[in-house]
């Protein structure tokens, strides 16, 4: 018989005590307390049926233990293994093979879910039938070693099932933070089970994928339809499932043109009971959105580093033609009608004039001086310097970071504009200022109205709904206000007329 | 656009897959391989049918999965208008005779209902889709039927082995099938059926046979 101080298989080989050993040499639990309990067996065997019964119906007394003991076959299964389980108390060898088997039971009791408080009131109740038995059976002078046995044996045991619920506990509890962590990912990650259900999800599942996103469905009605088909999904999950090796989807579009969403998804074959497929969902919408403005951007600067080249390269022929149509202007009497014809061929100089100098103003990097600005003031200033007659609504005390010069500038344009639109209207109603919380400022004409081909090319150069004009003022306007880290935009705004909206930021 | 495969796990869904992969190489196409359930599949569908797919993307064509929900005459007929599909292709262990039969035969239904053109293969006893000369049924073969005798004349098909059982291609008609000079050609022939049908299609009078390959 191996005693509880030889090794065995179990242990590490020349390693410290396992817990067991410790615990066996902390309550002093001896070869002779061994053999002592195995003296008991043979008096204790014949009362295993009566110590059975009794302690299963001490423990059905209680409506905590009746609850998890509901079936009479469980019942009389547990009253067997109670037997055995006795049996091997007594019997021994209390080694660590015999720690393995009754940690095992401990976790047997965890998962049936009955409450500890049971378990370690129904040692006391066999520890006491066995000290009974032992000082009926025992000569005297044994009784007390015996019992003294049973009382570190059964503090053993119970010490056994204590470490067997804190260990459940402890996994419960480390579990649920993991389920926490899962839940809280700022990403979407779903894991399909073998029928291709949602055993899991991310909150931002919902969040991206909308209602259905429910788990427990099957990922089908999970993923929106037109995601499924848009990614070929599963193309791609086949591929995934057939190799076992990670698949990226690196792009699926949803919608079209400015209203397009991208995605990109991941797809990680994997071998656990509850989950043999992950999907991790990222949306690209917002990244792609910025590389386009960023490829605009690049391109609209090759194009302006051109024009402005050109610009330069022209300045010098006009201002020569200029100059020597004025010469020959001169040289003719006051009423030559050629004078009225040379008139009108320096208007177009002075036209081209204009257009190289608003294409090297589109062309110039902005170097904005930001400064803390009275709005009010300096839409004033701007309603004086563009002569238009003007409404100045909204708020009196509005300030904004932001580049005085340019500011006016874009306000002037604006102004100007909106009286051009207006132009046609007798009596021409004024152009409404309206300073806004944002802080804003909007400019609102009643003239036509921006149609509707035109919105969204509004801000791009070249494009104009003036018979005469550049049309580069509201692009050089916009890209001022992104210079000062605003914007520059057309609002909603109802028929007749329209509205554009100067965006800025807050002065600090 | 895509040849469409509805296929489940029998012998002549696998012979319609070998059909349709030299069908959509001829056309430069991809293939589409569907399958339908009434409820939703486990992953292990999608994860056969990528199996069934990785020797004909060996050969180079491009081949999708899908998997889909439903009444399968009504998804096909949807999903081969949705694609669009320039051809379905699928497997039937045979034509019903009798209008008895009629109710059974999914190949059956789908040949008459879907609008994209079908054909319906009927392997031969070894599972082959294609073997020997290829024949074309009727005088008046239907357009579609020769489309797919001309699709099917490429120097890469197993066919014009004179040893062999011909292929036959059928133009799809149910009189002609179960009563007229066709009936019984779909159970007896021991050559591979390719029955051609799909929206409005009919089968002219009569035999003799017209072979195509000489």
């Amino acid at each position: 018989m191996q005693g509880p101080f030889q090794r065995d298989p179990l242990t590490e080989p020349g390693g410290a005590p396992t817990p067991w050993e410790e615990m066996l040499a902390y309550v002093d639990f001896s070869p002779a307390d061994a053999a002592r309990l195995l003296t008991l067996l043979p008096f204790a065997e014949s009362h295993f049926v009566a110590i059975t019964e009794r302690f299963y119906a001490r423990v059905l007394g209680f409506p905590g233990a009746r609850a998890v003991l509901t079936h009479d076959g469980q019942v009389e299964r547990l009253k067997g293994t109670l037997r055995a389980w006795m049996a091997d108390l007594l019997r021994g060898p209390h080694d660590l093979t015999y720690w393995q088997k009754r940690r095992r039971i401990g976790q047997v009791h965890v998962r049936v879910g009955l409450p500890e408080r049971y378990v370690f009131t129904a040692l006391n109740l066999i520890r006491q039938d066995l000290c009974e038995i032992a000082a009926a059976a025992l000569p005297q002078e044994e009784v007390l070693f015996t019992c003294h046995a049973l009382l570190k044996i059964t503090d053993l045991e119970m010490a056994v099932m204590s470490g067997a619920y804190h260990e459940a506990h402890e996994e419960r509890r480390l579990r649920s933070l993991q389920d926490l962590i899962v839940q809280n990912l700022p990403v979407t990650v779903l894991c399909l089970d073998e029928n291709g259900r949602v055993t899991s999800a991310t909150r931002p599942s919902s969040r991206l994928l909308g209602a259905t996103a429910e788990v427990g469905r099957h990922y089908e009605t999970f993923l929106p339809e037109s995601l499924i088909e848009a990614a070929d999904l599963h193309t791609h999950v086949g591929r995934a499932l057939a190799t076992g090796h990670e698949i990226s989807i690196p792009r699926a579009v949803l919608g079209t043109k400015d209203q397009a969403r991208h995605f990109r998804l991941t797809l990680v074959p994997l071998d656990h009971e509850l989950a043999r497929l992950l999907i991790h969902i990222e949306e690209l919408t917002d990244v792609v959105r910025a590389e386009h403005r960023l490829n605009q951007a690049e391109a609209l600067a090759r194009v302006g580093g051109l024009a402005a080249h050109l610009a330069h390269e022209i300045r010098n022929p006009l201002a020569a033609i200029s100059a020597t149509l004025q010469v020959i202007t001169a040289s003719f009497p006051a009423e030559d009608r050629r004078r009225a014809i040379l008139s009108k061929v320096q208007d177009q100089v002075h036209r081209l004039d204009r257009l190289v100098s608003d294409l090297l103003g589109y062309a110039r990097p902005v170097s904005a001086r930001l400064e803390r600005l009275d709005l009010a003031q300096l839409a004033r200033d701007a309603i004086s310097q563009s002569n238009v007659e003007c409404r100045l609504e909204g708020l009196d005390s509005l300030f904004a970071r932001a580049d005085a010069q340019y500011l006016c500038q874009v306000l002037v344009n604006l102004l100007q504009n909106a009286s051009e639109a207006m132009s046609h209207l007798d009596p021409k109603p004024p152009v409404r200022v309206r300073l806004l919380p944002g802080p804003a400022i909007e400019v609102c004409d009643h003239g036509p109205g921006i149609h509707a081909d035109v919105r969204e090319r509004l801000f791009e150069p070249f494009v104009t709904t003036k018979t005469k004009g550049t049309g580069l003022g509201l692009a050089i306007s916009r890209k001022l206000m992104i210079g000062m880290g605003g914007n520059l935009v057309l609002t909603d705004h109802p028929a007749p007329g329209a509205c554009f909206r100067i965006e800025l930021t807050e002065a600090v | 656009m895509t040849v469409l495969v509805p296929i489940d796990a029998t012998d002549p869904s696998r012979a319609a897959v070998e059909l349709a992969s030299f069908m959509a190489q001829a056309l430069g196409q991809d293939m589409l391989l569907l399958h339908i359930a009434e409820s939703p599949p486990p992953l292990s569908i999608l994860k056969e049918l990528d199996t069934i797919a990785e020797p004909y993307r060996a050969r180079g064509l491009q081949v999708r999965l899908r998997s889909s929900q439903g009444e399968v005459v009504d998804r096909i007929c949807r999903l081969s208008a949705q694609l669009p599909a320039s051809w379905v292709v699928m497997g039937t262990r045979g034509i019903p005779l009798t209008a008895g039969d009629l109710g059974d035969s999914v190949a059956w239904r789908v040949l008459q209902r879907v609008e994209t053109p079908v054909v319906a293969v009927r392997p031969a006893a070894d599972g082959a889709a294609l073997m020997g000369r290829l024949s074309l049924r009727s005088t008046e073969p239907h357009p579609r039927a020769q489309e797919l005798a001309r699709l099917l004349q490429t120097p890469d098909l197993p066919l014009f082995k004179v040893d062999q059982p011909e292929t036959t291609i059928l133009s799809f008609d149910r009189d002609c099938l179960t009563q007229g000079p066709c009936e019984g050609l779909v159970s007896h022939s021991p050559g591979p059926i390719l029955l051609v049908g799909g929206g409005n299609c009919y089968c002219t009078q009569t035999p003799p046979s017209k072979r195509i390959s000489s």
